[in-house]
């Protein structure tokens, strides 16, 4: 009885702690569990427009020459329908199970940045909100979800519409990269105590995975996004072929993004029928390295894969022998998965609760749409049913196959945790046939339809064609589909409000995410658990309630902190205290800011734009300010055992440390991405090459190469200085990194500016713009950290044992040094020596 | 065979090598197909074959090679700690990611030898 009182003390003390407050102070949240739920509830909203719309699209196509919707609004439809889908439904759905679940899985209190997250939530809110309005105000993107250009560009899209798709969806995408970082660092550094790598449940192994792909894949996109929007806006013609352009250039950019994007939706599904499947077979998983080898396989692969969408746009045999040979491939890891799963359940005792039924549902449409993708990767089948309703079948069996019949699955599986109730069962069977009988009759009958020549994104046809009937047939499937999606929600409602209240671990579990009572607290764990192996609650079955009772590691109140557990990456064993934060609005500030900037730039009037940007820095730094500590961290007691362990603040390895190091990851692939663009162009596009050269006096180059190293040695010689305790040669060091950066800043702003007379009038020009604004932006940002770092020493919030901020700034600056060289290489060495 | 023990966030990354030596494979691959084929740029022939298959066959060998010194490596480090259960699995994810990068890669150059570069 005791014990009992003392756990709900405790209980009161950390939900004191990890509570938000309520009312308007719920904006200020921070929690993982608050916020991946939000993720969830608005990707469910845009689910439910884009699903009207699509009842519109089949309304339209299910007869011959139907007049319901005209040629324009149905542009736009199409266009919403896929961008909602992809980029406000399926990405966020993922992030706010990952959000919600990770923490919970990992052992954890919460995640490595959790404002970070915040910010990600209202990036995505407002910026798809910006689409969203356009799109009920008729002025929704019209050019298809992929955005072809020149379809896209000016002369054809005049007006806003591509730039509403363009800014919203890279808005959006900001908030997919601050995501990807913070399950990466999540993933592998906040798991709890002796959860190795190699025992971290299959769901971790597939986000990682995942958030490597969205940091590496989506980068591509938003510089596609960005020099398009340029193209549009101020007129460089990078996609323009009359002026050294190439519209092929953005299929590049996009596919690069683009396929990729498929895994990154399929493999967080994968992710949840791993996590689901041993407990609903009551078997562990079979096959974990293997499934582990494979998921690894899955991701790189799927960015060999991109121009198995451009089979027709006139590449050599041998380029698409080396994608077609990709595409197959990719086959081999996703079959390994399967047959792990098929063999799980062969080898328990699978019980046939709900959740099993979606599973079936996902393994059978899933399978289907594999096929059909082994064979839209031969490139004689490809080019007969290219941009046909056979591609827009595969499309959605792998999608909704892949994703949707998962996340069901895992709706049901997961709501428990959420709401405290069970499932009723019935309606939810009757919704699973509906949705599934509905699926396949609305893209089952597509396939034909595409085999017979139908093409997509057309809003009507003639009769006699051989498509009247699977038109038609299409058209009611998918009403029956909605009606299943409607009853899927419903289902859910009536639950989460009149369900019976459910036990604690309904489907006897082997993960952490039910060792904690339900609805889970926002804190997680009474305590963090020590684990002994995988499937901790089957190998250690008292561990709820010892986890409950405080016996592991944080399971006191310390000084009003949120404390987590930090580990080494691969063996799991603790490292620091991470502290983290409460309740903020600076997030939803800085997400406010971030939009004045987005709106401004859309609806061009850009001295607002540049206050946005402005204020957003300024958000950041204060931000960033509200870090840190001004003494010393010392170990602290971190466990009954008398484990002691520092506090995470201005340690070397702290989690900024990491967040850093994979925010230049993304970084890179987008430098990557420009240098590629630069090339391609100068190689490949016609009218090439350029009637004039850069021409300018060497010395600004060598400013602006040479600011560059000046900062990078200037930040590097004070973390030196700083770990030798020299506080002098501290100051010196930023002081001179601070002045390299701004001169390099001001060289690399004046290369095109002196250099070039028209930035307009070829491809080069412009790529040299970019180049150069890349330059000068890394720059800028450096000279602005030694600023910052500089001023945070003087204030005593750095010291040789709390170097973090030296570190950060020397890690930048490496990094923009050597970009700087790239970037000399790409301007005046790459266009004398290569050859166009 | 003595090798140094790799630790850390570095372990991780060396079991999961094998898969990035294929990326860069791919990578490389492409660009070195693409550019000769589409710019100005040519290679001579060397022994009757074009200088462009040549040139793609050793790329393709150099990164199979690769693969094949992380291997050498990872056998290396699986001698050297195989007490902890945790390194002998991440050991054993070595050597299957080694292994199937490497019959990926085969498989994906394997055009090389039976199509015309440019053709």
């Amino acid at each position: 009885m005791k014990s009992e009182t003392e756990a709900v003390e405790r209980h009161a003390r950390l939900s004191k702690v990890f509570g938000t407050p309520p009312g308007l102070g719920q904006l200020s949240a921070v929690n993982h569990t608050t916020v991946g739920l939000r993720f969830i509830v608005a990707s469910l909203f845009f689910f439910v427009v884009a699903g009207i719309l699509s009842m519109l699209i089949r309304a339209q196509l299910a007869t011959a020459t139907n007049d319901f919707i005209g040629p324009d609004i149905y542009n736009q439809i199409f266009t919403a329908h896929g961008t909602l889908m992809m980029f406000l439904f399926a990405i966020p759905l993922i992030e706010g199970f990952t959000l919600y679940l990770l923490p919970k899985l990992l052992g954890s209190r919460d995640l490595a940045f959790p404002r970070l997250s915040a910010y990600g939530f209202w990036c995505y809110l407002f910026g798809g909100s910006i689409v969203l309005l356009a799109v009920l105000l008729g002025h929704g993107p019209d050019s298809g979800w992929f955005m072809y250009t020149p379809l896209s560009s000016e002369p054809y899209s005049p007006g806003i519409r591509s730039d509403i798709w363009l800014l919203g969806i890279t808005f959006v995408e900001i908030s997919a990269i601050s995501i990807g970082v913070e399950i990466v660092v999540t993933i592998l550094k906040v798991r709890t105590a002796g959860m190795k790598l190699i025992w971290m449940p299959l769901f971790g192994w597939y986000l990682l995975v995942t958030a490597f792909m969205i940091i590496a894949g989506f980068p591509p996109l938003i510089l596609g996004s960005i020099l398009l929007e340029l193209e549009r806006a101020f007129g460089l013609p990078f996609f323009d072929p009359a002026r050294g352009g190439d519209s092929i250039l953005w299929q590049h950019l996009f596919w690069l993004f683009g396929h990729p994007e498929v895994y990154i939706i399929f493999l967080p599904g994968a992710a949840l029928i791993s996590t689901m499947v041993p407990p609903l077979a009551r078997h562990p998983i079979i096959g974990y390295t293997m499934i582990v080898a494979a998921i690894v396989a899955t991701g790189v692969i799927s960015f060999g894969l991109w121009v198995h969408h451009m089979y027709t746009v006139g590449i050599p045999h041998l380029g698409l022998a080396f994608f077609s040979a990709a595409s197959m491939l990719v086959a081999v890891p996703t079959g390994v998965q399967f047959f792990a799963w098929i063999a799980t359940l062969f080898a328990g005792r699978p019980a046939m609760k709900l959740p099993m039924l979606y599973l079936f549902g996902f393994l059978i449409v899933f399978v289907m749409g594999g096929l059909t993708g082994v064979m839209v990767a031969l490139v004689p089948f490809d080019w007969q049913v290219h941009d046909t309703h056979f591609v827009v079948a595969h499309m959605h069996y792998v999608l909704v196959g892949g994703l949707v019949f998962p996340m069901l699955a895992a709706a049901y599986y997961w709501l428990p945790h959420v709401s405290g109730r069970a499932p009723s069962g019935k309606l939810g069977v009757y919704a699973f046939w509906f949705i599934f009988i509905g699926f396949n009759l609305t893209f089952f009958i597509m396939h034909l339809t595409g085999l017979r020549g139908m093409p997509r994104r057309v809003y009507t046809y003639e009769a006699g064609l051989g498509w009247d009937i699977p038109n038609l047939v299409s058209s009611v499937g998918g009403f029956i589909l909605s009606i299943g999606f409607a009853m899927f929600l419903m289902d859910m409602l009536i639950y989460w409000r009149l369900g019976r209240l459910s036990p604690r671990n309904p489907w006897k579990a082997d993960t952490l995410d039910w060792a904690m009572p339900i609805p889970s607290p926002t804190y997680n764990f009474g305590s963090q658990p020590e684990i002994t192996g995988p499937n901790p609650l089957w190998n250690q079955p008292d561990l709820g309630r010892e986890i409950a009772a405080g016996k592991h590691y944080l399971g006191e109140v310390r000084n009003g902190w949120r404390e987590t557990l930090a580990v080494d990456v691969v063996s799991g064993r603790p490292h620091y205290i991470i502290l983290l934060p409460g309740p903020t609005y600076l997030p939803l500030i800085a997400g406010l800011t971030t939009a004045i900037f987005f709106a401004s730039f859309l609806l061009k009037v850009y001295w607002m734009a540049a206050v946005g940007a402005g204020l957003s820095l300024c958000v950041y730094l204060a931000w960033a300010w509200a870090n840190g500590a001004k003494t010393d961290p010392v170990p602290v007691a971190a466990s009954p055992k008398g484990d002691l362990l520092p506090t995470h603040t201005g340690l070397p390895q702290a989690p900024g440390w990491w967040g850093l190091v994979f925010t230049l990851v993304a970084d890179a692939h987008l430098f990557a991405s420009l240098i590629f663009g630069f090339i391609y162009l100068k190689t490949i596009a016609p009218n090439w090459p350029p009637p004039f050269v850069l021409e300018v006096s060497p010395l600004l180059p060598a400013l602006a190469i040479g600011g560059c190293l000046v900062g990078y040695l200037g930040a590097r010689a004070a973390r030196l200085a700083n770990e030798a305790g020299r506080e002098g040669m501290r100051a010196i060091g930023l002081v001179v990194s601070y002045f390299g950066g701004f001169a390099a800043a001001a060289a690399f702003v004046a290369i095109p500016w002196v250099g070039l007379e028209d930035l307009t009038a070829h491809a080069y020009a412009a790529g040299i713009a970019a180049l150069a604004g890349y330059g000068a932006l890394h720059a800028l940002v450096g000279g602005i950290i030694s600023a910052f770092v500089a001023t945070r020493c003087a204030w005593g919030y750095v010291s040789p044992v709390r170097s973090l901020e030296t570190r950060i700034a020397s890690l930048w600056w490496g990094y923009t040094a050597v970009a700087a060289v790239i970037i000399g290489i790409a301007m005046f060495i790459v266009p004398a020596v290569l050859p166009s | 065979m003595s090798t140094r023990a790799i630790t850390g966030g570095w372990r991780l990354l060396f079991a999961l090598s094998g898969w990035i030596v294929w990326a860069a494979a791919f990578a490389v691959l492409y660009a070195v197909q693409g550019y000769f084929c589409h710019s100005a740029a040519t290679l001579p022939d060397i022994l009757g074959l074009p200088g462009l298959t040549v040139l793609l066959v050793v790329v393709w060998l150099i990164h199979l090679g690769a693969i094949g010194v992380l291997e050498w490596k990872a056998i290396g480090q699986s001698r050297r700690r195989p007490e902890e259960t945790g390194e002998i699995v991440l050991a054993r994810l070595s050597h299957i990611v080694n292994v199937t990068a490497a019959l990926a890669l085969i498989w994906f150059g394997a055009p090389i030898l039976v199509l015309p570069p440019c053709g």
